[in-house]
């Protein structure tokens, strides 16, 4: 696929936020409106999340080819995607909510701060599974290239 | 041997060309049995008692049957025998066979399917009979009809000897003994108690019919035969909490086929109980009905608030069709011919012209019984207006205290509403507060001499403080509502009213200081720490106990369930979190125990604090819990969709530092 310009990356990028958005709020509104009882409205918002999603994904079919929307990482195979995944992690769980709480902090809002440390925790225990993951799979195709070697030669 | 043969059992006798698509279809059942059953567990293998149940309620809808018995034998099998028309028994033309080994070996083939047998069908959409017989590990079927007694078995969904007529009988009816086969079931042990109530409900709806359930495993032996209908079910049903009003308000419509039979009555409890019924089949998660009761309710409710000015007080928001859900029993039995659900256990209805049909209804007959009674309708305005005001004050809750947060400063009045109110039933709002293990982790914990000054810190009843009785000299409560003052006065000796923010006592005046599960509850917990710290003797020890989260994977999912309880949450400390805090006051740590306590989530979130919306979220959050949540939190759902959580709680010993 011809690369596209830093301009229309952006854009794209975008939309795909915004569409990951969308899809999340109306699984949300879903939830609610089927706790008030309005079950049609609940399917009708279920469905447009799903389509939604599914909206979302073709922009990462485009995007996929320049970078990660998220941070930046080239993606491709796996164990790209995974790399880019523990990017991600990493910069939020030591970044992003450090920050977050600590802002909350200084608003007086504690409660705001709780949720976020929660997160922070959350985010460095997902960093440790990827990492693990990570480093299976280096594991894995390192045993498969020395196999492939052994055979083929 | 032919494709078509290879799953051909030994003793089957003749098999023809339509029957490879019979055996196709049951196979499917066999290889994916929640698909039709909705599970393999529990809830699976008693719906097939309830299938089999269906077709005697069916022959007794159509007029036909009067009694139905249930038993439970000793070698796990079930039997349900009625006294209805007896299944066909004469040769099914399309297949040469007894139309009864059809409907026992063909999916898709009940009367329901041909239509015009029943009018209103309860079975799984006569997939039903069939389904049963794929599932059991052999099934035998008893016929009386037309002056004959014949039997036929089955085994693991195929014939398994031709029907056989057994000699004269002037008896009527149909009886079918299976077992449960463990190959494809993983739940094969019947629970009495689930189809007790399952009988319950039957005979309630189904005045004419007896019903009886027998358990040759335990002798228990219970006959059902109730005439009072949908109201006399609500009373039966209705639970511990006080009415609202005595009388059940009964509400019924026709329109066609559709005909409506319900009951509502409000309770002072915070839990809505509605079963709803479509054909007399349970529809656990409502549907359209439920939602047209809801609309008419709300309707209903917001119309005399308005027209009697009682709105005024909401800040011009109005009645909610979730605040009508607060307190609320009900009773809501729809019979329609062609009911649509969601998938095939029946759990949901869909059927949109029944949401109108029943908004109508019920709006008409409660606003009849509403002009017709004015002191009723107060009354159910007045609790319904309480659920909207408490739902305001949630969401009040958190920004008061936030807003206030921001001079660093506490609204207290806040605090003692929360509480006050809470004060009534205390004990009962879950069971860590009086949980005798776990007083006496606390109590196991005390390490001071036996003339020591005791503070019980935000003591609320003071069983906490309680536990201590005899180990300690002297017993001093602080609480911040008076309501929990003169209740926690009955167990310590001394209970001053006052905020842990700034402690009414004396710099060194304690030996010991506890407190349990508080700290989180506020938005600066080292200020009351540090409290503690100064008004303890040097040497003297504290002893906390906290509910923390298993890992770092559950303590954002904690913190939303927590939050949507109480919204005066402000901290989900880890555990490392709280033994920082403690740790950063000054304190030194002797020890630190864990005690596991399975608690009632349902019982738990039954409170003022926790609004109908965030009790509906707080269940989803169990049901739709993330793997990785899971992997690291033990909790429990029931078949009912009851909820028990094994809450980790970490209790403390500390001392401050001998000078």
């Amino acid at each position: 696929m011809p690369g596209m310009s830093s301009q229309l990356f952006a854009d794209l990028r975008a939309a795909f936020a915004s569409e990951s958005m969308t899809a999340q709020r109306y699984a949300y509104f879903a939830e609610i409106a089927e706790i008030e009882g309005h079950l049609a409205v609940a399917q009708t918002l279920r469905e447009l999340a799903s389509t939604t999603d599914c909206v979302a994904h073709g922009h990462l079919d485009l995007l996929r080819f320049e970078a990660d929307p998220s941070t930046r990482q080239p993606l491709g195979d796996t164990e790209l995607n995974v790399a880019a995944a523990l990017t991600g992690e990493l910069h939020e769980s030591a970044d992003l909510y450090p920050k977050l709480s600590e802002h909350a902090h200084d608003e007086g809002l504690a409660d705001v701060a709780s949720w976020l440390e929660t997160l922070t925790a959350l985010k460095g225990a997902h960093v440790t599974r990827l990492q693990s993951t990570l480093a299976e799979l280096r594991a894995q195709e390192l045993t498969g290239r020395h196999t492939a070697a052994g055979t083929g030669d | 041997m032919g494709a078509t043969e290879i799953d051909r059992p030994a003793p089957v006798a003749r098999y023809d060309a339509s029957s490879i698509t019979i055996l196709s279809g049951l196979d499917a059942v066999r290889r994916t049995p929640s698909m039709y059953v909705g599970s393999t567990g529990p809830e699976g293998l008693h719906h097939l008692v309830s299938e089999l149940i269906d077709n005697a309620v069916d022959e007794s809808e159509a007029g036909y049957c009067r009694t139905l018995s249930v038993v439970l034998r000793g070698d796990g099998s079930c039997v349900v025998t009625d006294d209805g028309r007896g299944i066909p028994v004469d040769i099914h033309p399309a297949t040469g066979r007894p139309a009864c080994e059809v409907l026992l070996t063909t999916l898709h083939s009940g009367g329901k399917f041909a239509g015009g047998s029943y009018a209103n069908s309860a079975g799984l959409h006569g997939v039903g009979l069939s389904c049963v017989n794929a599932l059991a590990e052999w099934l035998e079927l008893d016929v009386w009809r037309d002056g004959r007694h014949l039997r036929q078995s089955f085994a693991r969904g195929r014939q398994a000897s031709e029907l056989t007529d057994l000699g004269p009988s002037d008896r009527r009816g149909t009886s079918i003994a299976f077992k449960p086969d463990p190959t494809v079931l993983d739940a094969v042990e019947f629970s009495a108690d689930v189809l007790v109530n399952r009988l319950e409900e039957v005979a309630f709806l189904h005045p004419a019919l007896t019903v009886e359930m027998r358990d040759e495993r335990t002798g228990r032996h219970v006959t059902l035969n109730h005439s009072g209908g949908v109201a006399a079910f609500l009373a039966h049903r209705g639970g511990a909490a006080t009415p609202v009003h005595e009388q059940p308000i009964v509400i019924s419509g026709q329109s066609g086929s559709l005909v409506l039979e319900a009951a509502v009555r409000w309770t002072d409890g915070y839990t809505e109980d509605v079963w709803s019924f479509v054909n007399t089949v349970r529809t656990e998660q409502g549907g359209a009905h439920i939602d047209g009761l809801r609309a008419a309710l709300a309707t209903v409710i917001n119309r005399h608030a308005t027209t009697n000015g009682l709105l005024e007080g909401l800040n011009r928001e109005k009645i909610t069709t979730t605040d009508v859900l607060e307190g609320l029993t009900a009773v809501v039995a729809i019979r329609m011919a062609h009911p649509k659900f969601d998938g095939q256990t029946k759990r949901r209805l869909q059927s949109p012209e029944v949401g109108s049909f029943v908004q109508e209804a019920v709006q008409d007959g409660l606003q009849g019984q509403f002009d017709a009674d004015p002191e009723l309708a107060q009354r159910i305005v007045q609790r319904v207006l309480d659920a909207s005001r408490a739902r305001l004050a949630a969401r009040l809750a958190t920004r008061t205290a936030r807003v206030r947060q921001r001079k660093i400063e506490i609204d207290y009045s806040v605090y003692q509403k929360q509480f006050g109110i809470r004060s009534k039933n205390w004990h009962d709002s879950c069971s860590w507060l009086a949980d005798d293990g776990l007083l006496a982790q606390h109590a196991a914990l005390c390490d001071v001499p036996e003339n020591a000054r005791m503070l019980d810190v935000c003591c609320g009843s003071g069983v906490v403080g309680g536990a201590f009785r005899g180990k300690v000299g002297e017993m001093i409560g602080l609480d911040i509502t008076p309501e929990m003052v003169s209740l926690a006065s009955t167990r310590l000796d001394k209970v001053f009213q006052g905020t842990v923010y700034d402690l009414p006592f004396e710099d060194a005046s304690f030996d010991l200081v506890v407190n349990r599960e508080v700290l989180h509850l506020l938005p600066r917990p080292e200020v009351p720490v540090a409290e503690i710290f100064r008004v303890l003797r040097p040497g003297g020890q504290f002893i906390v106990g906290q509910i923390v989260p298993y890992a770092d994977e559950d303590a954002f999912w904690m913190f939303r369930i927590f939050k949507k309880k109480q919204p005066l949450l402000f901290q989900m400390f880890r555990e490392e979190d709280f033994r920082r805090l403690l740790l950063g006051a000054g304190f030194t740590l002797d020890k630190m125990e864990e005690y596991f306590l399975w608690e009632s989530i349902d019982k738990w979130i039954d409170t003022h604090e926790t609004t109908p919306e965030h009790r509906q979220q707080i269940y989803r959050l169990f049901y739709d819990a993330p793997p990785e949540v899971r992997a690291v939190h033990p909790f429990e759902v029931a078949a009912d969709g009851s909820v028990r959580d094994r809450w980790r709680w970490c209790v403390y010993s500390l001392r401050k530092p001998a000078q």
